[in-house]
């Protein structure tokens, strides 16, 4: 019954970011044919037949109205039809973002993986060495997460890649040497070109599971069954990790699976810095181009992750936290 | 505005390193391929994201350098030369129009093959241009003629009312595609092309979402001639990313923005090529039959503002002192030196005469406000000016003017928008006033900028919508448009000067886009494994890379070095 | 993030008793000494520096042109002081902000607290608007709402950050207050007979105080750093002056390919000082939430037992 009713206001929110999905680009100003024009003058003549010959290419300037379109939107959803993005014409929407989505899912995936382990782990050692120096250490780390990301990530490009030439400057792998495939080469190109902005990511990421996790076994450890596993003398790691982590961990663990929902939205500005073929990059170039399918579409998978990430979650503590049913 | 400035978005400190990259010697993969066949060259042609396939040369979101490297037209026109220059053949061979400018012949070059080894025939133009004419989503000339074929090389191409000015994009912007292939092809319009067949000097040869590389088209009419073995094209974040490339000799060939580009580039084997020409005007909804409201609807109040422009101090503080003055006449000086009427021959002035804008207010009625500010009729002289957020050199332009006009008690307002909301507003006609280029036509004439920016067919009423790229300022004059059908139905430069003059009589006074400076575009190269790009004293061609097909013309005349 | 749709969620805040006047008066650690410094000079530096600075938008002939005795941070492409630039920039940002706190702070508390209070069709409706608030692109939204606005002034852009920033302290303040409204002191309230908006006043907001100055707090920085990436974006209150705006036009105008570092540092590394400080302010509020945060004494004793 509990699942029954939490997947019901799923769907609701579900039928609500969709149908925002839907309006949000259609109030934008402006429309995809004279900003192509806009881009088509800057390169080279443009003839006075070619707003018409758009319109007539892309279908705008149709007659029908938003609720039509509505419809119509809604029925391609549920055929899995996201329409023709205009920024990359005539390619299907759905092409754009599969060509996007591993690119985002690799880069912001794993780094999000990278920086809640280290975070988690490096916060279960503070906790555990809380009055210590290593708490003077913990300010440093917010400090990190109080810097404008952008201007981090552009300084350690500065440094890392144009100065001591340790890292490539942008992109995704090495177009001259490999091609995409599962071949060793395009592997290890992948990663030395998804170093830096993985790392860029961690650093500034990093602070916020590590103090989640300091807090919770800072609190964890004063409670009472963790005093007692000390008084029966079990080894301070045992204690630290199957008593105290354990359970200080649980939050972070919630944190974790939401974030991983949210991995899907890219990060928007790490992928324009790096110039990383993700989603961020697809969604900007949207955006900039009133291209509505390819928001609609891109928005929808965002969507639609997050939620999942949050049924899951919800599901996941209806389990270990039985207080949380009878509560919701 | 360069051309393929993206805005906000880029990755600038990438930049600052690009001199200790150089130092460092950081060596690239690109300037080493050197294949029997010849050097690839590495180009950049201001892509950002990923790219998606799409080589169909008639679609206008085709990627860049299919157009001219892969598939061509029958003529190359050179915007940079005078009127009077011939046409040089690419396809064709020669053409003429009847004395009414209805009927074209064109003769093509024989012996011409597709890259599948087929024969190129006057039944390949003909397929196209009927194909583009049937086609509305293909049709961006709007004036695409019925074509015949005469024999193997000959063709007549007949329009419906007389159409020189149309023969420049017709012969020289309609690419020709393969009969034999596209005449399965149903959807022409969304139609990607995959495994392209064209003429050009080059054809696909790999493609993946970040780069492709086009090589050198064995079947190719002046193969031996041909220097260049291929053509990497890359997706870069931006121009900063591409400015390092650039430093790093990682990039032969590109046209982009680069700040203070003559500081930047100054290095060994790195050159760059001013061309073509961009006049940044203040568009003004100037016209109050149309629906135009605000002080700049008085033509006084444009000329005051046009003397009170100190573009000296545009152009260093926007321009870096790389532009040129700027003719009222929107006419080229050098180029258009035939069309522009001796007494607009010069250009506008480049300090600012303050006293000048002051005495032309006055002598309408304004008087000057306890604020400095001129008002008349309890309307103050102040107005807001578009410009989209992210366009450097018009957002440092509008800070210097600014405070010119405010010397001249002027007072106006900048407004950043983004790019699709300043589009929408233009297209609209919902502003006072927006910074933007005029850019110029197909063939190197100033009719196309008259009609196109002058023309009351080119204009809408406020509040309908029109194009963006066209007559914004609702400019609409009987005289001017009877002027430009006089010299669209000629092909005597006589005519044309004498209908010229007229317009630039009027427009000159009447001002709807107020003239700032003139800022040339650039293109940027390396040396290191080709010479023999355009200079601004043989500019043969426009030199960036994505401009077709000035593109062909440029890869043909590089050298091994 | 982590609260999100967590009704249930234990959060350090739920094991910490009501808080008594006593313990929020409690000598202030070193952290909170810090961090108060840092924060009050910057917010001194905006409130007075432009009192003294030149005129942030005077135009001069010199272009981009490194620190000199006339300019002591240098000027911009078109000659502009960055000191004074610097000055109205921070007041702009810290406009952005307070007014994005406070906003956040009325949102989330009216749809945090009312909802979980009340309870039924109520809670479920607030819950699902959080929610949906949560997983809506942000971005768009901003760009949709500034089309509508002829000039995008810095009260536009913190409307825009709070609407799309408040969800997640709303549903904080729901858990919080799910847990508060089943005590026995909040009970007895009610069973007494007072009214609502009494026992949502007197009873639970001055429990919930710490939780949502905390969220006060992580609202400015969240502020400021996202007006920051907006601008960057390029979607930012484009004509105003702030540090975001500042560091997006050092990017547009190459000003690091110039070698104007003057013109690109500066505003980042007040953002990061700033935010700095907060973080250091929200360490000691933190700690008066959940006392055990601080026990170093407890740790000395057990050092010794293990």
């Amino acid at each position: 019954m509990h699942l029954l009713r939490k997947i019901g206001f799923y769907l609701i929110a579900l039928w609500a970011a969709v149908t925002l999905n839907f309006l949000i680009p259609r109030l934008l100003p402006g429309n995809p044919v004279d900003t192509l024009i806009g881009k088509l003058s800057q390169q080279g003549p443009v003839s006075p037949g070619l707003r018409k010959a758009l319109n007539a290419l892309f279908g705008t300037n149709s007659n029908e109205n938003l609720w039509q379109q509505y419809v119509g939107y809604l029925n391609g959803l549920v055929h899995g039809n996201f329409g023709v993005s205009v920024t990359y014409f005539p390619t299907p929407v759905i092409d754009v973002i599969g060509q996007a989505i591993p690119w985002t899912l690799g880069l912001v995936g794993l780094s999000t993986v990278i920086a809640a382990l280290l975070g988690i782990a490096l916060g279960t050692f503070a906790g555990w060495r809380r009055g210590t120096w290593v708490d003077s250490l913990i300010p440093g780390t917010t400090i990190l997460q109080s810097v404008p990301y952008f201007w981090l990530a552009l300084i350690l490009v500065y440094f890392l890649a144009s100065m001591l030439g340790w890292f490539p400057l942008s992109g995704g792998y090495d177009v001259n040497s490999t091609t995409p495939g599962l071949s060793g080469d395009f592997i290890g190109s992948v990663i030395r070109y998804g170093t830096l902005p993985a790392l860029t990511i961690v650093i500034s990421s990093i602070g916020g599971w590590l103090l989640g996790m300091r807090n919770m076994m800072v609190s964890t450890l004063s409670d009472d069954y963790v005093a007692t596993a000390e008084a029966k003398g079990l080894s301070p790691i045992r204690v630290m990790i199957t008593y105290a982590a354990r359970n200080a961990v649980l939050p972070s663990i919630t944190g974790f699976a939401i974030s991983l929902g949210f991995v899907v939205a890219g990060s928007l500005v790490t992928e324009k810095v790096f110039s990383y073929p993700g989603i961020g990059n697809a969604l900007l170039d949207a955006v900039s181009n009133n291209d509505y399918a390819l928001m609609q579409g891109l928005f929808l998978v965002i969507t639609v992750a997050v939620l999942a990430a949050n049924l899951i979650v919800d599901i996941f503590y209806g389990f270990i936290d039985p207080r949380t049913r009878s509560r919701a | 505005m360069m051309i393929s400035r993206k805005r906000g978005v880029l990755a600038a400190l990438a930049g600052a390193a690009a001199l200790a990259v150089a130092l460092t010697g950081c060596t690239s993969s690109a300037s080493t391929t050197n294949s029997a066949s010849g050097p690839t060259l590495a180009v950049y042609n201001g892509a950002s994201g990923a790219f998606v396939k799409n080589f169909n040369p008639l679609s206008p979101t085709v990627l860049s350098n299919i157009q001219g490297l892969i598939y061509e037209p029958m003529f190359f026109y050179n915007n940079l030369a005078s009127l009077a220059t011939k046409p040089k053949p690419l396809l064709g061979q020669s053409f003429s129009f009847n004395a009414d400018g209805t009927v074209l012949s064109v003769t093509l070059k024989s012996g011409v093959t597709w890259s599948d080894g087929k024969p190129f025939t006057a039944s390949d133009v003909a397929f196209t241009m009927n194909l583009i004419r049937t086609t509305p989503a293909l049709n961006t000339s709007g004036n695409t003629p019925v074509a015949k074929v005469v024999d193997p090389t000959h063709v007549t191409l007949t329009f419906a009312h007389p159409s020189f000015t149309s023969a420049p994009t017709i012969l020289g912007t309609t690419y020709i595609v393969p009969e034999h292939i596209w005449k399965s092809v149903k959807e022409p319009a969304t139609y990607i092309n995959s495994s392209p067949v064209g003429t050009g000097p080059m054809e696909m040869s790999s493609f993946t979402n970040q780069s492709y590389l086009l090589k050198k088209n064995p079947d190719f009419r002046d193969a031996k001639k041909l220097e260049v073995g291929g053509l990497r094209v890359y997706s870069l974040s931006g121009n900063e990313a591409a400015t390092n490339k650039l430093l790093a000799k990682q990039l032969d060939w590109a046209g982009i923005f680069v700040p203070d580009v003559k500081k930047v580039l100054d290095k060994p084997n790195l050159g760059y090529t001013f061309y073509g020409d961009q006049q940044v005007v203040l568009n003004t909804c100037s016209n109050t039959a149309l629906g135009c409201t605000g002080p700049q609807t008085d033509p006084v109040v444009r000329q005051a503002m046009a003397a009170a422009i100190d573009r000296n101090q545009v152009n260093k503080l926007a321009y870096y002192g790389n532009a040129v003055p700027i003719s009222a006449t929107f006419g080229l000086p050098k180029r258009d030196k035939a069309f522009i009427a001796p007494e607009y021959a010069s250009t506008e002035p480049m300090s600012a005469n303050t006293a000048k804008a002051e005495s032309l207010l006055e002598g309408a009625g304004w008087v000057k406000g306890s604020d400095g500010i001129y008002a008349k009729n309890g309307q103050k002289l102040s107005m807001n000016v578009l410009v989209t957020s992210g366009y450097t050199d018009y957002i440092a332009a509008l800070q210097a003017i600014t405070q010119q006009f405010k010397q001249a008690g002027i007072e106006i307002q900048v407004q950043q928008v983004a790019n699709q909301e300043n589009n929408s507003a233009a297209g609209l006609g919902k502003f006072q006033l927006q910074i933007n280029g005029i850019f110029q036509g197909p063939a190197p004439d100033p009719y196309y900028v008259y009609d196109k920016y002058f023309g009351s067919e080119n204009t809408s009423a406020v509040g309908k919508s029109g194009n963006p790229y066209a007559n914004v300022s609702r400019f609409s004059n009987k005289t001017v448009d009877a002027a430009l059908a006089t010299a669209a139905g000629t092909q005597d430069q006589a005519v044309k000067a004498k209908a010229y003059a007229t317009i630039q009589g009027i427009i000159t006074k009447d001002l709807p886009y107020i003239p700032i400076i003139d800022n040339r575009n650039f293109a940027e190269y390396s040396t290191t494994q080709v010479t023999g790009f355009p200079t601004t004293s043989n500019l043969y061609a426009q030199p960036a890379p994505n401009v077709a097909p000035d593109n062909e013309v440029v890869l043909l005349n590089l050298k091994k070095k | 993030m982590s609260e999100l749709l967590l009704e249930g969620s234990t959060t350090p805040a739920d094991a910490a008793p009501p808080l008594t006047r006593t313990r929020l008066r409690r000598r202030p650690g070193a952290k909170l000494v810090t961090g108060s410094v840092m924060v009050v000079v910057i917010v001194l530096f905006g409130l007075i520096a432009p009192l003294f600075t030149q005129d942030p938008r005077a135009v001069s002939d010199i272009g981009l042109a490194g620190p000199t005795g006339a300019h002591l941070l240098g000027t911009t492409q078109t000659g502009q002081d960055v000191l004074a630039q610097l000055a109205y920039g921070t007041r702009g940002s810290l406009l952005i902000g307070v007014l994005v706190g406070l906003l956040t702070l009325i949102l989330s508390a009216f749809f945090g607290i009312i909802g979980s209070y009340v309870g039924g069709a109520l809670d479920e409706l607030f819950s699902l608007i959080s929610n949906v608030m949560l997983i809506i692109p942000g971005l768009p939204l901003m760009i949709v709402i500034g089309s509508y606005v002829q000039h995008k002034s810095i009260f536009l852009v913190a409307g825009v950050l709070a609407l799309t920033g408040w969800a997640a302290g709303a549903r904080v303040l729901r858990g919080q207050t799910l847990s508060l409204r089943n005590r026995d002191y909040v009970l007895a309230a009610r069973v007494s007979g007072e009214k609502t908006w009494r026992v949502i006043t007197v009873e639970i907001l001055p429990n919930l105080l710490p939780v949502m100055s905390s969220g006060f707090v992580f609202s400015i920085i969240f502020a400021i750093l996202g007006e920051a990436g907006l601008s960057f974006i390029g979607i930012g209150s484009t004509g105003s002056l702030t540090w975001g705006t500042m560091l997006a036009n050092a990017q547009n105008g190459q000003a690091l390919l110039l070698g104007g570092w003057w013109w690109f540092v500066p505003p980042g590394l007040l953002i990061a000082l700033f935010g700095c400080g907060l973080s250091l302010i929200n360490f000691s509020i933190d700690e008066v939430i959940n006392p055990r945060l601080r026990a170093p004494r407890l740790v000395k004793l057990q050092r010794k037992a293990s």
